[in-house]
């Protein structure tokens, strides 16, 4: 039987506090019907304007409670106790009025009959009642938030603080998408959606959930505003329009585009520039388009590697003259689950050259070769590629992602290359004098498939992964040489040759792996690799006419050959894992055999072999702390010789260096360790890194060389040493020396041994190198923003053949400058300065000063259009310096680049709805 | 010590007993759910992210309890949820605890933030609860609404039940008339609620964890934090509103 329970509250007096402006609230609360004192019961004063808390307390067993200090003012009071309505009433605390009164009140059955019955009445209008408008149906202006939508619909209103109203009342709810915290203050929501995400925009009264629970209306219901969102909250596009000049010869311009709906994507892009070898940045590479040459990579833990491996056509020494184009269409559809990418992409680019390179060859009695060379080229590639990708979620466990690559390449080359060699008496023994030309046409088609599923047992997957290529590849060209040998026995050797070369590729490999959880820390990975490669190779020489009138129809048996060349790889392997909470390590180890078959069809010649590769490895890592980490690793890999080593195909294009082959060559194996610490402390603001990489190698797989000191003619062939060996070392550690501010110093040595067989004796070469580096940078969002580089490296080699030393210092410089200055001005500096120490051999110290900068206003107030000026080069200094000295050669290059020059360029950002994305 | 599971079903219609039992010890379960999606939402629609969001789940949760008498509260780590992957080092500390000493309003804190331990001695926090005619159950108890704001502009929307007369609640959160079972921080996009309240009376060893840090105060967390984080853009800011909780 439902009993009727009467709370009542009898406030007895309000005592104000001898001390003026603060008063005492006292009160018992009974419930008069069963006669009982109510302990326990909730006792607050809310301030009136905002139902802030001010206080509250709880009646003691005999209901009894006082609030004091209360400083005057409005309240309200509410008194809760459970099972009971909640008692509400408003009182003003202050030292006239505080006589309170009893009050009686409604007990919340009774409450609740009352309300359910004048809510039945609303309740026919109401009842079930959603109402809905579709958004698009109220015309907005472009960039307008959902509060301007809601201010255009019938029945609400929105006043200047963001409160919403809906048929009277006031909204206290409003959900996106069903979904409640979304933000609990129904103003943030309006004020931060778009208009035009909006789908629909639905009203309805929300029940509260203690009604939904029992069943019975409780009439408190809450005003409720759902935002559908729209399945595509995007409809527009946005692009670029550059174009700049010097005036003279250097140009550039830019067309992009980017137009989606709903979940398609549609993007193409125009670009040519002679001043660049890409000319996209990284971030409108992908914004327009589909980055074909970036690799993205999400580990299970997390962690986000991206990498580009730029090709030909994306960097390269020279200059450049590059035309590219590309369309993207993209599609998503069935929830998500599959997913549609398809790109096409146009490269052609032309680039000239000159390199410069100044070799010596050390030899074993004391004396050497001193080779200088130059080698100018004039190459136009041109390639058209597509790639599709099809990625679909089958279910909750599963996924298939299928990538297929075609592309197309039509290379024209052409090479001069003029060389000299002294000896160390300073006398010429001889004069090259070459050029080639090739004309390449090249198609390749690259498909990977890459299946995955988790099965039910946790930590239990299957995965496989394959990759099916073909190639084709035609190339044509010349070989016209000169090559003068002087000394005792003077002779001059005049090359005229045609050479084609044919050669069809396919190649299939796979691999499976099953993972198995042996325990909750231990996991078990079983793997099978294969691999079947065939290589059909055709190569002609033809000789040119007698009289330099070219037929080019008689084939040279010596160096004409065709070859079908077929491997297979098969190995199996397995990987232990073992987690724990501060540390973990994983053991593991493949074994497989890799068969080699070499048939020559013109000779009619075969040869097989047959290696066993092996590849240990094991890790373990230690986190003592969250930020610190401790890591060692170990593998072994096996190294095969390549079919070139044991038997390779003979080539005369450049008559100064042969290569014989060396059927006795054994597998070389390589150890490498590895040792990592880091440390990454945020408050203190510190980081500390350090890695260590050594490694050695048991039969080595070096060149033995035999130099002619009288003609300079080397003949190189493989063979197999001991006790080669590598180290390096790279350790930073940072901090900050004043806010934002932060200084990191860098220390990286290395060093290594090298042999190699010169002239029947074994040379030793030892390199050390030590790198210093300071660096400092400062990026916070104010007027200026910094970041410089600065260290000097020691470069040492020795060669036991002769003794010879070789020792110098390089500095290098780097800085970037920005400034963002009043009235919209932008500046760039970008000084990088490399020194490079003269020594005996490089005479000349190289000192390269290349400062560039740039500057770029806005000329409107949306910033939409802007104009840059720029200067590359200011000292006109640029090239690409490259020295080598590992081994008994020592050498280097020198590559032209482009210099000076300024340009402007004008600069037109469009939209409609959207953006390019900064996030990659 | 007997452990008394008790259930309860609000009905206020049967109540023949006019007084309510009301539980002044016991253990309270929560549920903390995160959605690490929201985190990655205003970073566009790249590569990364798409695959970031199909590596790593849309939500992890933790449990935690409170330990609760009339003067004091612990809350700590439950049991570990081996199932979680966790975005960007969002996996929570084991050693991390709050004590709130109600009867003379202290609180300590033991927190690691990044390679600090801290130990925050300080009065508990006042907040400005705005409390609202809402209700909600949870975990059978019937639960009013109030919402506060921390950091300036961080809002924190709690339910908390008039039958447990303990004004604490999960993480630092309190001084509402009773124990908070339900917690929403929308910005962090991570709810705190309760699944299970037993009624029972922790040990005095129970609720004495042994703590230790670097010792601080609320403002003295705030400025390191401020200090370390200040660079860090949108995912600073998160960082320092879910340490400062």
């Amino acid at each position: 039987m439902k009993k009727l329970i009467l709370l009542c509250i009898i406030l007895i007096g309000f005592k104000q506090l001898v001390n003026a402006q603060q008063a005492k609230v006292e009160g018992i609360v009974i419930d008069t019907l069963e006669k009982k004192k109510l302990g326990n019961a909730v006792v607050a004063l809310l301030k009136t304007k905002d139902s802030v808390l001010y206080k509250f307390k709880r009646s003691n067993e005999n209901g009894a409670f006082d609030l004091s200090d209360i400083a005057f003012g409005k309240y309200l009071i509410m008194v809760t106790y459970p099972g009971y309505a909640n008692f509400y009433d408003t009182i003003h605390v202050d030292a006239t009025n505080r006589n309170f009164g009893n009050v009686t009140m409604i007990s919340k059955i009774h409450l609740l009959e009352d309300v359910v019955v004048r809510q039945k009445i609303a309740a026919v209008r109401m009842k079930g009642d959603t109402l809905e408008m579709k958004a698009d149906s109220f015309k907005v202006s472009a960039n307008a938030n959902v509060q301007e939508l809601l201010k255009k619909m019938p029945g609400i209103t929105v006043n200047s603080k963001g409160e919403i109203t809906a048929q009277g009342q006031k909204v206290q709810k409003v959900l996106v998408d069903g979904e409640e915290f979304f933000s609990d203050d129904p103003a943030v929501v309006t004020q931060n959606l778009r208009a035009d995400a909006i789908d629909k925009v639905q009203v309805f009264d929300k029940k509260s959930d203690q009604a939904t629970f029992t069943g019975i209306d409780d009439g408190e219901k809450a005003k409720t505003i759902n935002l559908q969102l729209k399945e595509d909250k995007k409809k527009g596009y946005f692009g670029k329009l550059d174009a700049g000049t010097d005036f003279d010869k250097y140009r550039n311009g830019k067309a992009l585009v980017n137009s989606f709906k709903n979940k398609r994507k549609f993007a193409a892009y125009l670009t040519t520039d002679n001043t660049r070898f890409e000319n996209m940045e990284w971030s409108e590479r992908s914004n327009y388009g589909e980055d074909l040459n970036r690799n993205t990579q999400v580990n299970d833990d997390g962690g986000v590697s991206m990498w580009s491996n730029g090709d030909d056509f994306s960097w390269g020494q020279g200059l450049p003259s590059s035309t590219t184009g590309g369309l993207h269409f993209s599609k998503k559809w069935d929830k998500d689950n599959k997913n549609s990418i398809n790109t096409y992409q146009f490269n052609d680019l032309r680039v000239n050259g000159l390199n410069t390179t100044l070799t010596q060859t050390l030899l074993n009695d004391s004396t050497f070769l001193l080779d200088n060379s130059i080698q100018e080229f004039e190459n136009h590639k041109r390639r058209n590629r597509l790639r599709s990708t099809y990625d679909w979620q089958i279910d909750s466990t599963s996924s298939l992602k299928i990538i297929a690559t075609g592309s197309i390449i039509n290379s024209n080359l052409d090479n001069l290359f003029t060389s000299n060699s002294n000896n160390s008496k300073g006398f010429n023994i001889n004069e090259t004098n070459r050029r080639t030309t090739n004309k390449i046409d090249e198609q390749t088609l690259i498909t990977n498939i890459f299946w995955r599923k988790r099965l039910k047992k946790k930590g239990r997957t299957i995965s496989f992964n394959t990759d099916i290529n073909l190639g084709n590849n035609d190339g044509n060209g010349f070989l016209f040489a000169k090559n003068n040998f002087f000394g005792s026995t003077p002779s001059v050797n005049n090359v005229d040759q045609k050479k084609t070369n044919d050669e069809r590729t396919s190649s299939l490999s796979g691999r499976l792996s099953y993972t198995e959880p042996l325990s909750k820390t231990t996991f078990l990975e079983l793997n099978y690799r294969f691999a079947y490669n065939k290589n059909n190779a055709e190569r002609y020489t033809l000789e040119g006419g007698t009289n330099g009138v070219g037929d080019y129809n008689r084939i040279i048996d010596s160096l004409s050959n065709h070859f079908l060349y077929n491997n297979d790889n098969n190995s199996g392997g397995f990987t232990i894992r073992h987690n724990k909470k501060k540390f973990n390590f994983s053991i593991g180890s493949s074994l497989g055999v890799v068969n080699f078959d070499l048939t020559e069809k013109r000779r009619d010649t075969k040869n097989a072999v047959s290696f066993t590769n092996f590849l240990p490895s094991a890790s373990f890592n230690y986190t003592p702390k969250k930020q610190t980490r401790l890591g060692f690793t170990y593998n072994g890999t096996t190294r095969n010789p390549t079919l070139q080593q044991l038997n390779p195909i003979i080539d005369n294009i450049d008559p100064l260096n042969r290569v014989l082959g060396n059927p006795n060559l054994k597998q070389e194996f390589r150890h490498n360790f590895g040792i990592n610490f880091s440390d990454y402390k945020v408050l203190k603001e510190k980081n500390m890194y350090v890695s260590a990489n050594f490694s050695f190698v048991e039969n080595a797989i070096t060149s033995s060389n035999n130099i002619n000191q009288l003609k300079g003619e080397r003949t190189s062939q493989s063979v197999n040493v001991n006790g080669n060996y590598n180290f390096n070392m790279w350790a930073n550690y940072g901090f900050n020396v004043a806010p934002s501010v932060n200084l990191n110093f860098q220390i990286s040595p290395s060093i290594s041994r090298f042999k190699n067989i010169v002239n029947g004796i074994e040379n030793i070469n030892d390199s050390k190198r030590l790198g210093f580096n300071i660096s400092s940078g400062y990026w916070r969002d104010k007027w200026i923003n910094y970041w410089f580089s600065i260290g000097p490296t020691f470069n040492s080699s020795s060669s036991s053949i002769n003794n010879v030393n070789t020792k110098y210092w390089t500095y290098n410089f780097n800085a970037d400058v920005e400034m963002k200055l009043p009235k919209k001005w932008y500046v760039n500096i970008n000084p990088n300065f490399n020194i490079y120490e003269k020594t005996a051999i490089f005479a000349n110290a190289r000192d390269i000063f290349i400062v560039n900068t740039s500057i770029k206003k806005s000329i409107d107030k949306a910033e939409k259009w802007q104009i840059a000026f720029r200067v590359n080069d200011i000292f006109n200094q640029n090239q690409a310096i490259n020295r080598n000295i590992s081994s008994n050669f020592i050498s280097e290059t020198t590559q032209q680049n482009i210099r000076r020059f300024a340009m402007l360029n004008l600069i037109y950002n469009f939209s409609k709805n959207g953006k390019p994305s900064n996030n990659w | 010590m007997k452990f008394i599971a008790i259930l309860f079903l609000l009905n206020f219609f049967l109540t023949t007993e006019a007084q309510q039992q009301f539980i002044l010890q016991g253990k309270i379960d929560f549920e903390m759910k995160k959605n690490q999606h929201r985190q990655l939402d205003d970073d566009g629609d790249g590569e990364w992210i798409q695959q970031l969001k199909k590596t790593m789940p849309k939500f992890v949760t933790e449990n935690y309890i409170l330990l609760f008498n009339a003067e004091k509260t612990v809350y700590k780590l439950g049991v570990e949820n081996t199932d979680n992957k966790y975005l960007w080092g969002g996996k929570p500390s084991e050693t991390d605890n709050v004590v709130q000493q109600l009867s003379n309003n202290k609180i300590a804190i033991q927190r690691d933030v990044y390679e600090q331990t801290f130990l925050i001695q300080d009065s508990i926090r006042n907040l400005e609860w705005r409390i609202t005619d809402e209700t909600r159950e949870i975990a059978g108890f019937e639960c009013k609404k109030a919402v506060t704001k921390i950091c300036d502009s961080v809002y924190v929307v709690a339910f908390y039940t008039d039958l447990i007369p303990v004004s604490a609640g999960p993480e630092s959160f309190g001084g509402l008339p009773g124990m908070i079972l339900g917690l929403a921080v929308p910005r962090l996009s991570t709810t705190w609620y309760a699944t299970k309240v037993q009624l029972l009376e922790p040990t005095t060893q129970q609720l004495s964890p042994t703590q230790k840090g670097k010792k601080t105060d609320w403002k003295g967390l705030e400025a390191s934090m401020k200090k370390a984080l200040k660079e860090w853009g949108k995912y600073g800011a998160l960082q320092m509103w879910r340490l400062l909780l």
